[in-house]
């Protein structure tokens, strides 16, 4: 669905004229509209996107991402780290704020609402992957592993004849990425369809943390932009901006339909809510807890069990 | 069997208005009959279909699905004779079986989740591309398949009323000479009643596709995944006969 389609229907049903409005301007729509889709993905959680991003020595507190309305989970060099509450990190280490070492979990407590806290605060600044600058003067037929970052001398170019000579990448050693690509450790791969030597390569520090959050949506501007939530839960913001307008001082005051269009607001939004919390079929979630696996699902990053009270905790949102 | 001009007629015999009614033009009608299609699939996810998608090698995180997905239902590879199931999950099941499973790749990952709503997150990526065969609940599709006036609706006869009832319902919302909520509650009244049996009829229908893909209508987790040893239990302590007799439904055979 696109703009256009929600604001014909808002016009066709509050009754305004659209071309020349004697209460409903166009801009106050968009507005509202636009006030609605901000409440509607910070409830509701539909879209997810992920980054990944450096920690930075002594570095405790960290922001989100600039597209982010909150986390839902952290990766630290792959693995999942907990969210965890400061009276879990209490019980566990008076020092916590200032400890410092591998990082295992975060919490949210007691910050800005943007930001989020490591726990143990990392000793070492990680950077991004290696980046190789290759020469591209084709030469002879040198293979690189994509196992590791070896070098494979094989003179024939024969892919089958694997030799690794060199398993730290140096500057003046020869690659070629048309069979294999260069695979830092699954990080990234190069690929040069021409031969090539290392030039430069930049420091090889690869912990990366991987973030999950709720994407923030892009305010709505013109009729024709893509509505950002799902199809069926598009006319969600037409309930929104009625509820809203009818609710507003005027000629056409009316806060039954005021409160009858909020009442259908807040069940698609609930709906919505629902369907991103459990978007797979609910009968997986009822038999797996039956079968001896974990109890699940956890809704929100922000819930844990805390293991001193064994209560289950709702981090801030 | 309904077309979209015989919905928008029955809407306005609902309100016993003329042919051409004063009020509503049949531009208006058509949208809330568009609407009532739309959130009449929602509510009941009535409407599902078959899609194709092909995987990466290392592929985690699935996202080229059409924009009208509600849910995925199941999937499996086509894959020459090995077919690969994979069984939904929520995400931070996943995430307990394995902390490490971004990092993990396997010739059969065996489960998926959905990821926000529009994406889809496998347990392992495959260490080979391959066409995931996927069973996906959807919403309709508006502007390519209801959008003329011999159109019909691609849900079970006996539910085109429902979209009348819904279409009726927002016709006596507008605001024209104000709006008479009372009769419009009645008709959504009416429209949910319709609806509830139509998420029987969906019932049915998904354990029907379950059971094709899967071979039963309530797959079980542990069968799904219990052929990689991610407990460490492997052929040591097989899950027993009676600890699933428990649980309705997942034997083969008993009701649901």
């Amino acid at each position: 669905m696109i703009v256009e389609n929600l604001v014909q229907r808002i016009y066709l049903i509050y009754g305004d004229d659209r071309d020349d409005p004697a209460e409903l301007f166009e801009s106050h729509v968009y507005d509202l509209l636009n006030d609605g889709l901000i409440d509607l993905r910070g409830h509701a959680s539909d879209e997810w996107d992920r980054d990944q991003t450096v920690v930075v020595a002594s570095q405790r507190e960290y922001d989100f991402p600039d597209d982010a309305v909150r986390l839902i989970a952290l990766f630290w060099d792959w693995w999942f780290i907990p969210p965890v509450t400061m009276l879990w990190l209490d019980s566990r280490d008076e020092s916590w704020i200032t400890r410092e070492g591998e990082i295992i979990c975060w919490t949210q407590d007691g910050l800005q609402w943007n930001r989020y806290a490591l726990y143990k605060i990392p000793e070492v600044t990680s950077e991004f992957p290696i980046n190789f600058t290759i020469d591209t003067v084709p030469a002879v037929a040198d293979r690189v592993t994509s196992a590791s970052y070896g070098i494979i001398v094989d003179a024939d170019g024969d892919p089958d004849v694997v030799a690794v000579v060199d398993t730290v990448p140096a500057v003046g050693d020869r690659v070629s990425s048309e069979d294999f690509g260069i695979f830092v450790d699954g990080f990234e791969t190069t690929n040069d369809p021409s031969y090539g030597i290392i030039t430069s390569i930049d420091q090889p520090s690869r912990r990366l943390m991987d973030r999950w959050y709720v994407k923030r949506p892009d305010p709505l501007t013109n009729s024709f932009q893509e509505i950002p939530v799902p199809d069926g839960w598009a006319l969600a913001l037409v309930w929104y901006v009625l509820w809203k307008v009818y609710e507003r001082a005027g000629e056409k005051h009316n806060s039954v339909l005021a409160g009858f269009y909020r009442e259908q607001y807040m069940l698609d939004r609930e709906s919505l809510r629902l369907r991103a919390e459990r978007p797979t079929p609910r009968i997986i979630h009822k038999l797996a807890p039956a079968q001896g696996l974990p109890k699940g699902p956890i809704p929100y990053a922000q819930s844990m069990v805390d293991p001193v009270s064994g209560a289950t905790v709702r981090l801030i949102w | 069997m309904s077309t979209r001009s015989q919905l928008r007629s029955k809407v306005i015999r609902n309100m016993d208005e003329e042919a051409i009614p004063v009020r509503w033009t049949a531009t208006e009608i058509n949208f809330y009959l568009e609407d009532a299609y739309r959130t009449t699939c929602r509510e009941t996810g009535i409407l599902s279909e078959h899609y194709s998608m092909p995987v990466e090698k290392g592929q985690h995180f699935l996202d080229n699905f059409p924009k009208r997905i509600l849910y995925p239902l199941a999937a499996r590879t086509i894959d020459g004779n090995d077919r690969v199931i994979l069984d939904p999950v929520h995400w931070s099941t996943i995430q307990r079986i394995d902390a490490n499973f971004l990092r993990s790749e396997r010739t059969s990952p065996g489960l998926f989740s959905g990821w926000g709503l529009r994406k889809v997150m496998l347990d392992a990526a495959f260490d080979r591309p391959v066409i995931l065969e996927w069973q996906i609940v959807v919403t309709p599709n508006i502007e390519g398949e209801f959008n003329s006036d011999n159109s019909i609706p691609k849900i079970p006869d006996e539910f085109h009323d429902a979209l009348a009832s819904y279409a009726t319902g927002r016709c006596y919302l507008k605001d024209a000479d104000g709006p008479q909520l009372g009769r419009a509650l009645r008709w959504f009244k009416d429209w949910k009643r319709q609806v509830a049996g139509a998420v029987m009829w969906k019932r049915k229908q998904h354990n029907r596709i379950r059971r094709d893909m899967y071979s039963q209508p309530h797959r079980t987790v542990r069968g799904a995944i219990g052929g990689f040893d991610l407990f460490g239990i492997g052929d040591k302590q097989p899950p027993s006969v009676t600890h699933f007799a428990a649980v309705p439904g997942v034997l083969p055979g008993s009701a649901p």
